[in-house]
């Protein structure tokens, strides 16, 4: 392969390079185009590499106008748009593909690198992590490797080579673009409208729950947030992270309250009263292109969030005001005990207790007969202990993959198929207590999260999401009942792992097997936990750097004492004199490298008693050596070197050759001592 | 680029940084608005990754300019003086690009100012030298100095193009235009009918009674192909070429006793004056090439008759001169600084 490679005309190279970075920028966006376009562009692009090698021609724009024009005609039919973001990065792919074929100057090139550039930025809309930005690197690498191979003239040097002068480049670049990422001001905000929400969807919770909803996300490990806590971490069963807040069923669907139409307002006075020691932590939020933020209950406070102003609704959900389209992070007090609501008046508790007329008759009638009548009413608390009993001892069952249910979900639910999800039972439990009279509301969001192993932090993944219920007592308010934890006790004092039944579900195996939700022990567990801390470190440095922590960066250079600051010039001082003199040594020293050579070879002989006289050729100081004492070794490596001496100073080598040559000097230097 | 009027041209055979020009080439210029949409496009959409990926960019086309600029300056400068030539024909440079640095340098595109021939594309080794030849028509005699250069490059990746200007400081001699169809030497009474040279060089080798072989000596440039001594040459390795000499025969009447004929430039008062030098030249190449003996008288200036390429080429470079300032054949290499002399 090596040898094929480095026998291709040298205009034929250049193409496959180019070809191989226009698959390095592609590979990403394979994940989120269309399959038909991935597809098409491999192909095309392979179809270039075929051209190139076999020595064909191009074909002509009879062939390629029709191709771009089905191109976009396949983007229009998989996104119903051609503008927008993502129909605009699928434009844009399918143009690199097909500009691969139509590519005959030096021109051509600069357009399709310029055009990979662009793509290259576009796959950060979805992964801005670790390993894209390794990726992007090596991408630009290569990138940049296309453009300076169709530089040369008519010499151009091994790849090897090429890459050390891109090397130098770098060397140069890095640091450079380290200085700007974190010096340059940043301007705030888009520049212009909001980043649509609907292109930045992704899998997470959404305003509205109906069964299958949640057991859907469970199945992704995709990261949610990070928490690092500056006070101890809360024991797992009390790591509620608080999301939406559903009140509204129509007999299928739980939708948020006034989702519909009514904008998210602050309720300026919450009745809420708080009790015992807050915990402190600090939240790095993936984006995700809505507009929530998690925290624990009850929020006391949240900073931090710049930019983006938040509201705080009376049924205690976050909302931002715009969609959060890039990782953010803010430090949250969360309060674990308070009173929210202990005194509601009759009309404000009808909202919680509504349920469609005529859904889940039998579920409500034998709420009802649960609760009783008359005298032998069960007080709230009692009613909740009865329906939880219930649930305990019924045989119900745990598991993702919950049999379908029919038109009336909670009758199905309850006394059919007894087996679900978090979701099932939240949902259930709540039409029970409105059936009877108990105010009470679906709550989704995460519960618990995997401890990352040294810090005191963390990581809440889709699988962990969750759905609970909070029900209204009088002069108690809102109280967190979570009936999943009657019949799976372990999914909320450890993990969903943990809760699943250990049954060999295909599911289960593999998850086992790859580690997952930190199910697995030893080392790839530890791995994971290392790589967790890594991500944390990475967006709160990287992506975090925000127009407000540059400021804050900056004042913290100010704190710093006049000792420290001093010290610090003067290191730096130090370190540019011994870099300056570098220079200056580099460039005393740059003669003819043979010629250097020689010079220590000649101090080295002198050393052992033989210098070489001013009149003295190499010829004549080899023979003059030869007749002198030293070893074997010693006489032949210096017969050699004055050889191979004489000829480079004198002959007529090419530059490749006196390279290697002065390689092999060096070897022998070592040797003839 | 467009050549302006270069007021000074610095001498020094040595391109420091300071004369190295740079600005952003026209995919630079298209760089510049990709990296203008991919800053919008990271601030729109607040990414992290894309403000990274932006200033690398960024930082690449400023390490780029460092490079292209480093790609010429340090760059050592030597021309080669040309071999004399002609009026009327092409006069070559060899311009010497020399690397002093362990780095090679590359892609370096060598114009002449004034001329839309197609720049030459030099690489220069490290520690190596490159030889660029500059074709230039000479059209007057006398001195041709070089015209000045300039040496550019977009090397390494084509985002600016690096430039500089360069006078070499080299120049060709060119002589008078022979003139065409010149009539015969005008020999000494009684030898004119005699002595009759071919019209052209390739016509059959000379029967003329004036003149007799004198015997073989090594081919010097300039000898005629009609006297090449092919016997001699073939018996000897094949290699080296002989050429036969011819003298005049020694039963050839008076006036040719010695053997020789001086070209009176004072003679041909009748012709315009470059004509003359054009015809003196013609002479000069006959008479070489008869191998008769010939002398010059051009002005003030006698040249003793002599024959042989050196004789030829002092007295062409006496036509090539006559009347120019520097007219003096002997000190012309002391108008310039030492740093000029020939390698």
């Amino acid at each position: 392969m090596k040898a094929w490679l480095s026998n291709l005309p040298r205009d034929k190279a250049d193409i496959v390079l180019l070809l191989l970075s226009a698959a390095m920028v592609l590979a990403p966006h394979a994940l989120h185009l269309p399959p038909w376009l991935s597809a098409a562009a491999a192909a095309l692009l392979l179809w270039r590499a075929v051209i190139t090698v076999r020595g064909k021609r191009q074909p002509g724009l009879a062939l390629l106008a029709p191709m771009a024009l089905l191109g976009i005609a396949g983007v229009y039919a998989s996104y119903g748009t051609v503008l927008g973001r993502d129909p605009g990065v699928a434009m844009l792919a399918l143009l690199l593909a097909l500009k691969s074929l139509e590519m005959h100057g030096r021109r051509d090139i600069f357009v399709f690198v310029f055009l990979s550039f662009f793509l290259l930025l576009a796959n950060f809309f979805h992964a801005q992590g670790i390993l894209s930005a390794a990726w992007m690197l090596a991408t630009v690498i290569v990138l940049l490797a296309a453009l300076l191979s169709a530089q040369y003239g008519a010499v151009q040097p091994r790849l090897a080579q090429r890459l050390n002068l891109l090397g130098r480049m770098l060397a140069l670049a890095i640091p450079l673009s380290a200085l700007m990422f974190f010096a340059l001001p940043r301007v705030d905000g888009p520049l212009w409208g909001t980043a649509p929400e609907g292109a930045q969807a992704r899998t997470g919770l959404s305003d509205s729950m109906q069964p299958g909803a949640i057991a859907s996300l469970a199945l992704s490990s995709e990261p949610v947030f990070t928490a690092r806590f500056s006070t101890p971490l809360p024991p797992q069963d009390q790591l509620y992270w608080r999301g939406v807040v559903l009140g509204d069923f129509d007999g299928a669907t739980w939708t948020r309250r006034g989702a519909k139409g009514r904008a998210p307002a602050s309720d300026s006075r919450i009745d809420i009263a708080l009790e015992g020691q807050p915990s402190h932590y600090e939240v790095t939020l993936q984006a995700s292109g809505q507009r929530r933020i998690f925290a624990l209950d009850v929020p006391r406070s949240i900073e931090r969030l710049p930019g983006n102003p938040y509201v705080v609704s009376s049924a205690l959900e976050v909302l931002t005001i715009q969609p959060i389209t890039s990782t953010v992070r803010y430090r949250v007090s969360s309060q674990p005990r308070y009173r929210l609501q202990a005194n509601l008046s009759p009309e404000q508790q009808r909202p919680w207790l509504a349920l469609p007329a005529g859904s889940n008759p039998r579920s409500v009638a034998w709420a009802r007969a649960l609760r009783g009548s008359g005298t032998q009413t069960l007080a709230p608390a009692g009613a909740i202990a009865a329906v939880l009993g219930h649930f305990r001892r019924a045989p119900f069952r745990y598991t993702l993959q919950p049999p379908l249910l029919g038109k009336q979900g909670v009758d199905d639910f309850l006394f059919g198929t007894q087996a679900g999800f978090c979701e099932h039972y939240a949902g259930s439990f709540v039409v029970l207590m409105r059936a009877m009279g108990i105010p009470a509301r679906v709550v989704t969001g995460y519960q618990g999260g995997v401890r990352n192993g040294t810090g005191n932090s963390l990581t809440v993944r889709q699988s962990d999401a969750h759905a609970w219920s909070e029900v209204w007592l009088a002069g108690r308010g809102w109280v967190r009942v979570d009936p999943t934890s009657a019949v799976a006790p372990l999914r909320t004092q450890r993990n969903l792992d943990a809760a699943l039944p250990p049954a060999p579900s295909p599911l289960t195996a593999w998850r086992a097997l790859a580690g997952l939700d930190g199910g697995a022990q030893g080392a790839v567990a530890a791995w994971r936990q290392q790589w967790q801390q890594a991500e944390h470190a990475w967006s709160s440095w990287v992506l975090d750097t925000t127009p407000q922590r540059q400021r804050a960066m900056l004042e913290g250079l100010k704190n710093v004492p006049a000792k420290k600051l001093a010290l610090a010039c003067a290191v730096l001082a130090l370190l540019s004199a011994v870099a300056g003199a570098l220079v200056w040594w580099r460039h005393a020293r740059q003669g003819d490298p043979l010629d250097a050579l020689y010079a220590q070879f000649c101090h080295l002989q002198a050393r052992r008693g033989y210098s070489r006289a001013p009149h003295e050729g190499p010829h004549g100081y080899a023979a003059r050596l030869a007749a002198g004492k030293a070893t074997q070794e010693a006489h032949a490596a210096i017969a050699q070197f004055l050889a191979i001496y004489a000829a480079m100073k004198y002959g007529n080598a090419s530059p490749d050759e006196q390279l290697r040559a002065r390689r092999h000097l060096r070897r022998l230097l070592t040797q003839c001592r | 680029m467009r050549w302006r009027t270069i007021q000074w041209l610095p001498a020094r055979p040595w391109l420091g940084a300071e004369r190295v020009h740079i600005r952003p080439s026209g995919a630079g210029l298209a760089f510049a608005a990709l990296l203008l949409a991919l800053w919008i496009a990271a601030v729109n959409y607040r990414l992290g990754l894309g403000y990274a990926l932006t200033y690398f960019s960024a930082s690449c086309a400023i390490a780029d300019m460092l490079f292209a600029s480093r790609n010429l300056a340090g760059l050592a400068l030597a021309a080669t003086p040309g071999s004399p030539v002609f009026a009327g024909s092409q006069a070559t440079f060899t311009l010497r690009l020399i690397n002093r640095s362990a780095r090679p340098r590359h892609a370096i595109h060598v114009a002449i100012r004034d001329s839309a021939a197609a720049p030459s594309l030099a690489d220069i080794a490290a520690h190596g030298e490159t030889a660029v030849n500059i074709v230039v028509a000479a059209q007057q005699r006398g001195w041709l100095i070089a015209p000045p250069v300039r040496l550019s490059g977009s090397f390494p990746l084509g985002l600016f193009l690096a430039w500089c200007h360069w006078q070499p400081e080299a120049r060709v001699l060119v002589y008078p235009q022979p003139e065409h169809n010149a009539p015969p030497l005008p020999l000494p009474a009684g030898t004119v009918q005699q002595v009759q040279r071919p019209s052209s060089p390739d016509s059959p080798d000379l029967p003329d009674g004036a003149l007799e072989l004198a015997g073989v000596r090594a081919y010097q440039p300039g000898d005629p192909l009609h006297r090449l001594a092919w016997r001699q040459i073939a018996r000897h390795d094949g290699e080296h070429v002989f050429s036969k000499q011819f003298q005049p025969a020694a039963d050839s009447p008076a006036g040719a006793a010695h053997g020789s004929i001086m070209l009176e430039h004072a003679s041909l008062h009748a012709l315009a004056p470059e004509a003359r030098l054009s015809r003196l030249a013609a002479w000069v190449l006959q008479a070489e090439r008869t191998g008769l003996s010939y002398g010059l008288r051009l002005g003030p200036l006698t040249v003793a008759p002599a024959l042989g390429a050196s004789h030829r080429d002092a007295c062409l470079r006496a036509l090539a001169l006559h009347g120019s300032p520097d007219g003096s054949p002997h000190d012309w290499r002391h108008d310039f600084p030492p740093a000029q002399a020939t390698p």
